[in-house]
Formats: structure tokens, sequence, C-alpha cells
């Protein structure tokens, strides 16, 4: 009797090895590796000119870059325009072309986009104030988010890319565009990678989170890894030294009190000396953005 | 083909205003000039049209509408060429037109295409309609012109569907012959922008001055560059060719104009300068496929 043949390994939506990218003498990205699984939520959060949208940039086929990464098994700045039919992408909320009415619009993206329909992108403009008969270039800024999230939302693709889609939006706008996102696009076929600073309003929809610094992946964990992971600490003060003497990898004081974030310490251990609960996404981000680099070139 | 049709599509949505919307305007104007000409009978003409046939009178306005229409056309596409190719990055589109499963070549051929088809057919039915406006004219000018004779309907009829042909031929002609100097400009254009305008004409000339330093006294006219670009920007044979045959007054042979239009016609090159138009669109969707901004 012969052993069960092993369950084939699922392939990556997206595989980069040794990823990098020079602008003239200045290196934006420096050697990422990294898999983005299907039908997984990716947040990419780093600080402006961390390389964040020139990552996305070379998944998208944008750039060329140095390094490999396939995308859906294609080289994407090689075949930008086939990847296409699976991947949509919004970068800029303000890239529709103006000169359209919202109906013209829809009519040459049904003849140009083999996966989008006209149906299910008006659908998804109910209970919006965007209108058919009206002219993309007399929209507002939230209403060209709303248009533009309805037309990535009727394309049905396999990897969507959100590049900062809420900038400059409204606190209103923004909670409807992720949830508008959550309800009607998501399912276990599809793969959503997005990028923002408002890392707070997305931690709700994340399967995984990486965070970028200085061109380099500093963390790729799943969500659910998180508190396993990393553990923020509420010192009493009598302990301060001893907690300092377990290697925190952030600490700062808020409000008086003093707080310290661990990577991979045991939790039992932590317990005696404050109040242990699991970082919140931005409270990691800032703690591992500040803390220095002292092991570069890999993710955590 | 269906995703190519509708970046032709595109186009005209893009530019109807100066393709469209801004001829018709035109054609407005041209009515009302001719209905106040007609009205007020301030017609007096610098040739003796009585002596004429009313035919040869409606193939002489037809011919001088048209020339007004082959120049703003021409005016018009030079522009369209200039503004098109970069369009994407002053509007801030080219995120959203590189989302799409369209290559970057595609969008200039589609481009170029609009420009060489979509446009001057817009055009040319203006100016079919600017035809039977005449045919309206001519047959109401006997009635305020005195010693003009009647027009037979007919004739006129058939008069406008010789020249239509006569024109659209010369169109197709000129749109060959100019194809590679539209593509260079619109290659130029998805580089520097706007600034096309200028270059299109200043690098050509600052070429041939550098040349015509180096083959000082030997070159031709000066410069081996400017003497072919010189005979190569002339259309001026063809020209002749179809208003020799418009102030004649003979009727128009529509069979030997055209074959007499083709043969005038240096058809290598027109081959070198298709040529040529593909090689500066290909080179300019490589420069436009690393282009991100806007």
């Amino acid at each position: 009797m012969t052993a069960p043949a092993p369950a084939p390994a699922i392939a990556p939506i997206v595989r980069a090895r040794g990823l990098s990218k020079h602008f003239g003498r200045r290196q934006i990205l420096h050697g990422l590796d990294f898999d983005i699984p299907p039908g997984r939520v990716y947040g990419l959060v780093g600080h402006n000119g961390a390389g964040k949208t020139t990552t996305l940039n070379a998944i998208l086929g944008l750039i060329a870059c140095e390094g490999s990464i396939e995308v859906l098994g294609l080289a994407p700045f090689a075949h930008r325009a086939r990847l296409m039919r699976d991947v949509a992408f919004i970068s800029d909320v303000a890239s529709l072309p103006r000169f359209f009415y919202v109906r013209d619009l829809f009519a040459m993206l049904t003849d140009i986009h083999p996966r989008f329909s006209r149906d299910r992108a008006t659908k998804f403009l109910d209970g919006t104030e965007v209108r058919l008969h009206h002219k993309v270039g007399n929209l507002s800024k939230g209403m060209l988010a709303q248009l533009h999230l309805a037309i990535v939302m009727a394309i049905e693709a396999r990897l969507l890319v959100l590049d900062e889609p809420t900038l400059g939006l409204d606190i209103t706008f923004r909670k409807r565009f992720y949830r508008r996102l959550v309800e009607d696009y998501m399912n276990p076929d599809r793969t959503l990678l997005i990028t923002t600073h408002q890392v707070d309003e997305i931690e709700f929809l994340l399967t995984d989170i990486m965070f970028m610094r200085d061109g380099r992946l500093i963390l790729d964990l799943p969500m659910a890894d998180l508190g396993a992971r990393y553990a923020q600490l509420v010192v009493d003060p009598a302990q301060a030294t001893a907690a300092a003497a377990l290697g925190p990898v952030f600490a700062e004081t808020r409000f008086g009190q003093s707080v310290m974030v661990f990577d991979g310490a045991d939790r039992a251990s932590l317990e005696p000396l404050g109040k242990v609960t699991t970082p919140t996404l931005s409270d990691l981000f800032v703690a591992l953005m500040e803390r220095p680099l002292l092991a570069e070139g890999g993710a955590a | 083909m269906r995703a190519f049709l509708a970046l032709l599509r595109r186009e005209y949505l893009e530019h109807r205003g100066a393709f469209f919307y801004a001829p018709l305007v035109l054609l407005g104007l041209l009515v009302a000039f001719i209905v106040l000409v007609l009205a007020s009978h301030h017609v007096d003409f610098a040739l003796d049209f009585a002596a004429r046939e009313p035919a040869k009178l409606y193939d002489l306005a037809y011919f001088g509408v048209g020339t007004l229409w082959w120049l703003y056309l021409a005016m018009m596409l030079f522009f369209y060429f200039a503004d098109a190719y970069h369009a994407d990055t002053r509007n801030n589109a080219m995120l959203f037109w590189k989302s799409m499963p369209v290559g970057d070549y595609a969008i200039m051929l589609s481009k170029f295409l609009a420009g060489l088809t979509v446009f001057p057919g817009l055009l040319f039915a203006v100016l079919l309609v600017s035809g039977l406006l005449l045919i309206a004219t001519v047959l109401v000018l006997p009635l305020v012109v005195a010693g003009l004779a009647m027009a037979s309907p007919p004739a006129l009829a058939a008069a406008w569907a010789t020249d239509s042909v006569i024109f659209l031929v010369y169109l197709v002609l000129v749109l060959l012959w100019y194809a590679p100097f539209l593509a260079w400009v619109g290659a130029l254009s998805t580089v520097v922008g706007r600034w096309s305008i200028p270059l299109a004409l200043l690098l050509p000339v600052g070429a041939s001055l550098f040349e015509g330093v180096i083959n000082f006294q030997t070159a031709p006219g000066g410069s081996y560059i400017l003497t072919y670009l010189r005979e190569r920007v002339s259309f001026e044979r063809q020209t002749g060719v179809l208003y020799g045959a418009i102030l004649s007054p003979q009727p128009i042979d529509i069979g030997a104009l055209t074959g007499r239009l083709v043969a005038a016609i240096d058809w290598p090159q027109v081959a070198y300068g298709l040529l040529f138009a593909v090689v500066v669109l290909y080179l300019a969707a490589r420069y436009r496929r690393r282009v991100i901004k806007g």
C-alpha cells in the first residue's frame, strides 16, 4: 500500500523573491521575499517612502524590477495587459477618465474588460449619489471613490489591489467604502491587497499584515498569529526594571504609564509585571517603525 | 477587436468637441451665412459664373467649401496628435488605463487610427452635408442673381456624388502621405507633451542645420535632410491635379481624375512613411509602458 499523495500546495497569487528596485542610485526596495496566497486580505503598511507603492507597482506590472515576481503565474511587467484580466486595482480614485459620462464609461468597460459586468456596476451604484447620466469630471471626490469602487467590484478579478483608496475622503466615506468591500466583494476566491495610513480602519478586514520600512519587509504575519507573537505590557512601576530586562522591542511612556511591546515573549512571564494585551495594529506599527533596525533585510 | 473598437470610441468621446460639435456649429454658421446672402440679395461674383454651367458653378462652390473643411481638419488633426498622446498623463487617467487589459501599443495605435479614420470620416460626413446644402443654394441662386441658368437637380446630384468621391480619394491620399508626420507629432507628444507642437518642426530643422554644417557646400540644397523633408512634405502635384480639374471648364471625369491623383503619389515613399509611423509609435508605446505618473 502506497502512502497517500500529499495535498497539492496552493499556488500563491503573488510570489516575490529578491524583489529590488533602484531609482537612479537610490535603492527603494531591498530584496523583498513574500508570498500572498489566494483568499486572503493583506494589509501593506508603512511610512511615506517606505516602498509600499513601488511594491504594488511591481505587482501590477507598472514598473520593471530586479529579482523575480510572479502574479498569477505571470511576470507582471512583461504581461501587464493580460494580467489585468484577473487583477483590478485602484491607485488613485481621481484617475477615472473625466470626459466620460458614467453610462459611457460602463459601456466602454463592457467592451474593453472581459470580466466587467455593467449590470453589477449599476447595481453597486444603487444607494450612492452617483447616477448614470453624471459626467465623471463633475463628481466629488467621495462620489469618484464610490464610482471607482463600483467599477472594480464589477470586475470578476482574482486579485484586487487598493493603494490608499480612501486618501482624502472623510470618515463616513471611508467606513462605507470598506464596509461595501467586505460585504459585497470579498469571497474565498478573491485576494485583496490594500495599503493605507489609516491602519485602524482596515484592521477588522485583514487576514494578514505586512509592515514595510525603508524598502524592507519587517513584518509579514497572519493576523491570527499576532497575539501569539506580540504582547503589549502596561508596566507596573515597581516592575519596570524587570520588564526592561526581558528585552522589549519598543518602550514608551503614555499618559504617565510605561508601555512596552515584546516580540515572542512568553506571556506567562510578562503577566506578573503588569497588564498584558495584544497590541493594536497602530501600536505595533509605531513600535516596529521606531525601533532600531538591528537585523535588516528580511521579513520578521 | 471589440476592445480596440472601444478604444476608437473612447477617442471619439474625448475629442468629439473638435471633430463633431465644432464642425456642426460651423455648418450652422455656413447655413446662416447663405441664408443671409440670399435673403439680402447681396451677391456679386468676381468671376463671370453666368457664363458657366450650373453644375460647374456647383463644383467650384463645393470644392471651395471642401478646401475650408480640409484646412480645418489639418489643423485639428495636428493639435489632436499633439494633445491626445499625453492626455492620460495630463488628465491624471494613466493609472486607470493601465488597470485595463489593453496594452500600451494598442492604445497608441487606437489614437493613430482614430486620427486617420474616425475624425476625417466625421469631417467627410460634414462635407457631404455641406455639399447637399450647396445644392439647395445653387437651385435657389438663379432666383436671386439675374442671368444665372436654372440648374437641373439630377445634374447637381451627380456633381455632388462625383465631387464627393474625388474628395474622398484626395482625403485618403493626403492622410496616407502625411501619416508619418502625424505619428511623429504623436510620438513626441507621448514624451514631451504639448512641447511636441514646436518640437515637431524644430527637431528636423535643427537636425538639418547641423547636417548642413557637416556637409557644407556638398549637400544639394544645403542639407540632405532638408532637401528630403522639403520633397516629403510637398503635396503640390496632387493638389495641382485636383484644382486643375476643378477650374477647367470641362466636366470632371471621375475615373481619369482618380487615376491621375493616384499616379501622382510616390507610393514607395508612402510605404516608407507608414513604416516610419509604425516604428515611432512602437517606440512611444515602449516609453509609455514605463510612465505611471498622472
